[in-house]
């Protein structure tokens, strides 16, 4: 019936207005959209891949001079007898964003999925409450949020008070300023972003598909693995982008929560184009920085194009 | 009564279901632990944001005078005043610029590379958003442009329109466009047919797009630190450099004060857009 | 009708945005907590132009900031070093400030000096020195060699902070060394760079923030800091403080006044200049901040006074530092960031 009506619609619209106008305001409605990303988004990354070949100027900014030299001080340093040797430290500090990204992203998942699925099975109102009770925090002032973390995890911290007061610890050493620190930090922060895709991909499952396994003898364990985590790598996947690709630029948490020593990527570039003044250096690790998060979403999409074969089975 | 209702509520949530075959054993525990976990954090700035005493972590007494200082801080209410003009500019801009690519893209005729568009659109989502603050940094000094807030304002408008844009066209797709079709075969014409069909069926979509932009501007960081100038100090930027100087009662009551008003405009958003469904 | 009243709501907004911009303003970044603030409430009245204040805890955050351009600052406070290379690198407004009614209350000690021969760009605003402060109950001292702060004993493992850039660090290092400032030097350098290296595993942490409570509270006992920071910390909070005097010299410093490159507000800028300089306000301004000004105060009504204020009257010498050529700046760079990695 649609169809038809569809159909019909077509035809008429296609008699009444000529094709051009229908084009015209297609562009129209598209054009700022396109000048907004095309102006503030691309030109912008243009402009980094540029810098990130010139020489930088000691004092800040950049000299028009090409030079490759900024990649190079990402794997080599010049000793003080200017003999050029390998540097393993700012490859410390991608791999430890890397895995600081991964960690957070698979802690969010091993909490999400049993909140996200024990919401599901609430009664309606019941959800709605707790689904509201997850995303409220979110809305709060992501700043705000970390800061609670130095308030909790510093010296004479809430939790070492009152470890002291229930007698568990005296003086132990502070909490803050580590990788545990900005690991708790991130999962904090980005949690929300896993919980709900996961949850939304939960709701469409399809109850009887549990029951029909249950009723074959499957063991809940088994129900689990083989139904439902495959039904639900949808909305996994999501999360899981949604956690990793942010966790990776991450600023807030190493500062506060890193204390400026345990540096990852987020604030290592910042620091390039604030107190360093290295603008090259700091564009040549953003293009690092973009070319991991790029081949991570190639690398996904490739996957999840192809077909899934446990889950569309059944 | 409904305590004792809440208290059985809570009892089935963790004992019950035992027998249910969907039912798996420790993931009620698992989730009052984890909103526990989100929520602790919060009490304790709330909880010290009432102590009198200057030093945050020994409790003295009850009061409100980090409230009245707060209150009085010039600083911060400029800080304020910019995070809000801000974001209702820059919500303005995204949230239009969103809905007429959204309109597009789900009821213009013959639109050419839709995938395209709607990756072009969300690039800002893909993007590690340090690597969109250096790069806009770079292109604002470059073109020599001065003044703090419209800075602010292109920046976050840039980074909001994915934000206004999903739900907008989550809603477009959710609907089918036989109102829309039938109004025209009635010869509404064009104008006409958006005003009193389209618009307000899509109005939803819009709010909720419009209140994640507002949301997601005014909880900017990153850009609005590196990007930020002379009298243009955002919220989030202001409370960052108070947390730099140390933990401090005044700061806790100020974090209360920006949740509570987060709350009281989360909360009859939450309710409408429950009531539209 | 919801959409209706946000939109009408964020019009309210914005006239109200337009309204504030249509008032005389001026848009100061300066140290962090270095001018009075009840100082600024009064200028706010008797001129009417509305004042915002940022500050900045290291020159190298400020000239970060200017050389990214287009910061929309009306005032700034850099060191005489950081006067100089701004005025090379073209960041700064020519104010002609030999012709400003403040440069006849400045103290004539600071006219025609190396960073502005001319007296174009800056006004002296105050000045003072760089070294460490310890905290009595954690260090007994004595106090008076670099050494204790660079070559520490052994139980202040963990228990030393320094600055977080190396604008006055490496200098201190350099005279602890005797070698001279802004050396191109690469062999001397590396001296400065392997002294900070050995020091480095008794730096609990490199921050130039909060540095009053960190020392005060005794979660470091030494710390880098500034003469009137510490007098301030040790008078206004009766913290357990002192302020250390190396034989080998303190670092000196002197804050001025300079207009960058764009400021739109210029001439409110030297309205706040010429007021700051009046005997009245600069002594205000004196006894609130505690470094030494650059402009001629009222000595009856000074509360620092050499009997009571050993830090900002220092017996030892005291040697500025000076503006780096970009190959000694380059070194500078290279010790600090293969230090911090």
């Amino acid at each position: 019936m649609n169809q038809i009506i569809n159909n019909a619609h077509k035809q008429n619209a296609s008699i009444n207005k000529p094709f051009n106008l229908r084009l015209s305001w297609n562009l129209i409605g598209l054009m700022p959209a396109y000048l907004v990303m095309f102006f503030l988004m691309i030109i912008p990354l243009g402009i980094i891949f540029y810098v990130s070949m010139m020489t930088s100027d000691p004092y800040g900014g950049y000299e028009a001079i090409f030079s490759l030299e900024s990649y190079q001080q990402i794997l080599f340093t010049y000793d003080w007898d200017d003999n050029l040797n390998l540097n393993f430290q700012y490859l410390i500090i991608i791999a430890r964003t890397l895995l600081l990204a991964s960690a957070t992203a698979i802690i969010c998942l091993l909490i999400s999925f049993p909140v996200a699925y024990f919401i599901s099975r609430q009664s309606n109102s019941t959800k709605a409450l707790l689904l509201y009770l997850i995303t409220l925090p979110f809305w709060v002032s992501m700043v705000i949020r970390v800061y609670a973390w130095v308030l909790i995890l510093s010296n004479d911290g809430v939790l070492e008070s009152s470890l002291t007061f229930l007698g568990l610890t005296s003086g132990m050493d502070s909490l803050l300023y580590n990788n545990n620190a900005m690991l708790v930090g991130m999962v904090y922060s980005y949690i929300p972003l896993m919980i709900l895709p996961i949850y939304a991909s939960i709701e469409k499952l399809d109850a009887r598909l549990t029951e029909a396994a249950s009723d074959l003898y499957s063991t809940r364990l088994s129900t689990l693995t083989k139904i439902i985590l495959p039904l639900c790598k949808p909305g996994i996947v999501a999360g899981f982008i949604l956690v990793f690709v942010p966790c990776l630029g991450t600023v807030l948490e190493p500062m506060l929560l890193g204390g400026g020593k345990t540096m990852m990527m987020g604030n290592l570039i910042q620091n390039q184009f604030s107190i360093a003044r290295n603008w090259s250096f700091g564009a040549s690790l953003a293009v690092v920085l973009l070319i991991i998060v790029m081949l991570f979403l190639m690398w996904n999409a490739r996957k999840s194009s192809r077909p899934i074969v446990e889950g569309s089975a059944v | 009564m409904s305590h004792s209702n809440n208290q059985n509520a809570l009892m089935r949530f963790i004992t019950a279901k035992n027998k249910d075959v969907k039912h798996y054993p420790g993931f009620g525990l698992i989730s009052v632990a984890f909103f526990l976990f989100l929520y602790l954090p919060i009490l304790v700035v709330i909880t010290y944001s009432f102590n009198s005493n200057k030093i945050v972590s020994v409790w003295q007494g009850f009061s409100f005078k980090w409230y009245l200082s707060a209150l009085q801080n010039e600083g911060l209410m400029n800080a304020v005043q910019v995070s809000l003009t801000v974001a209702t500019i820059a919500t303005i801009i995204a949230t239009s610029v969103a809905t007429a690519a959204a309109l597009v893209l789900s009821r213009g005729k013959e639109v050419k590379h839709v995938k395209l568009s709607e990756t072009v659109i969300n690039l800002p989502l893909m993007l590690p958003e340090i690597v969109f603050a250096v790069a806009i940094l770079i292109l604002f000094s470059q073109l020599g442009l001065q003044d703090g807030l419209t800075k602010l304002i292109l920046a976050h408008a840039c980074f909001c329109i994915p934000f206004a844009f999903l739900p907008i066209r989550a809603r477009l797709q959710g609907m089918t466009n036989n109102l829309e079709q039938a109004a025209q075969d009635l010869y509404a014409n064009p104008w006409i047919t958006f005003k009193r069909i389209t618009l307000p069926l899509i109005l939803p979509g819009i709010f909720a797009g419009a209140m994640l932009s507002f949301v997601i501007s005014m909880d900017d960081f990153i850009t609005s630190s590196i990007v930020s100038g002379g009298g243009a100090t955002t919220l989030p930027v202001y409370i960052f450099s108070l947390v730099k100087q140390g933990v401090s009662p005044e700061l806790n009551a100020i974090s209360t004060l920006i949740m509570l008003v987060s709350l009281l405009l989360v909360t009859p958003a939450w309710m409408i857009s429950k009531r539209n469904k | 009708m919801k959409f209706a009243k946000s939109t009408l709501a964020g019009l309210t907004a914005l006239s109200l945005s337009f309204s504030v911009s249509a008032a005389e303003k001026l848009n100061i970044y300066t140290w962090s907590e270095s001018i009075d603030p009840s100082l600024i409430e009064k200028f706010e009245q008797e001129t009417g132009i509305q004042v915002t204040l940022d500050g900045y805890t290291s020159n190298e955050d400020l000239l970060a900031k200017l050389k990214s351009g287009s910061s929309d600052y009306d005032l700034v406070m850099p060191s005489q070093h950081f006067v100089k290379i701004m005025i090379q690198e073209d960041l700064l407004k020519n104010i002609n400030a030999k012709s400003l009614a403040a440069f006849k209350n400045l103290d004539p000690r600071w006219k025609g000096q190396w960073w502005d021969p001319n007296d174009e760009y800056s006004i002296a605003f105050a000045y003072g020195t760089a070294s460490f402060a310890f905290n009595t109950n954690e260090y007994s001292g004595p106090g008076n060699s670099w050494k204790e702060f660079f070559e520490p004993e052994e139980s202040l493992k963990g228990k030393i902070a320094a600055f977080s850039t190396p604008d006055e660090i490496i200098p201190a290092a350099q005279a602890y060394l005797g070698i001279d400032f802004c050396s191109e030097d690469s062999n001397e350098m590396k001296r400065v760079y392997q002294l900070l290296k050995k020091q480095k595993p008794y730096v609990a942490v490199y921050s130039s923030d909060n540095i009053s409570s960190r020392l005060a509270g005794g979660e470091v006992a030494m710390h880098s800091w500034w003469d009137g920071d510490t007098m301030r910390a040790r008078k206004d909070n009766k913290a357990p403080i002192i302020y250390a005097q190396p034989l080998e010299g303190l670092i000196g410093w002197l804050d001025a006044l300079v207009v960058p490159k764009g400021s739109r507000n210029t001439e409110n800028a030297k309205t706040f200049i010429n007021w700051i300089s009046q005997e009245a306000n600069a002594t205000t301004q004196y006894n609130y901040y505690g470094h030494s000004s650059g402009f001629i105060i009222n000595a009856r009504n000074a509360k620092h006074k050499p009997n009571n204020s050993p830090e900002i009257f220092p017996e030892v010498r005291v040697k500025f530092t000076q503006a780096c050529s970009p190959v000694a700046q380059k070194l500078v760079d290279k010790v600090w960031t293969q230090l911090l990695l």
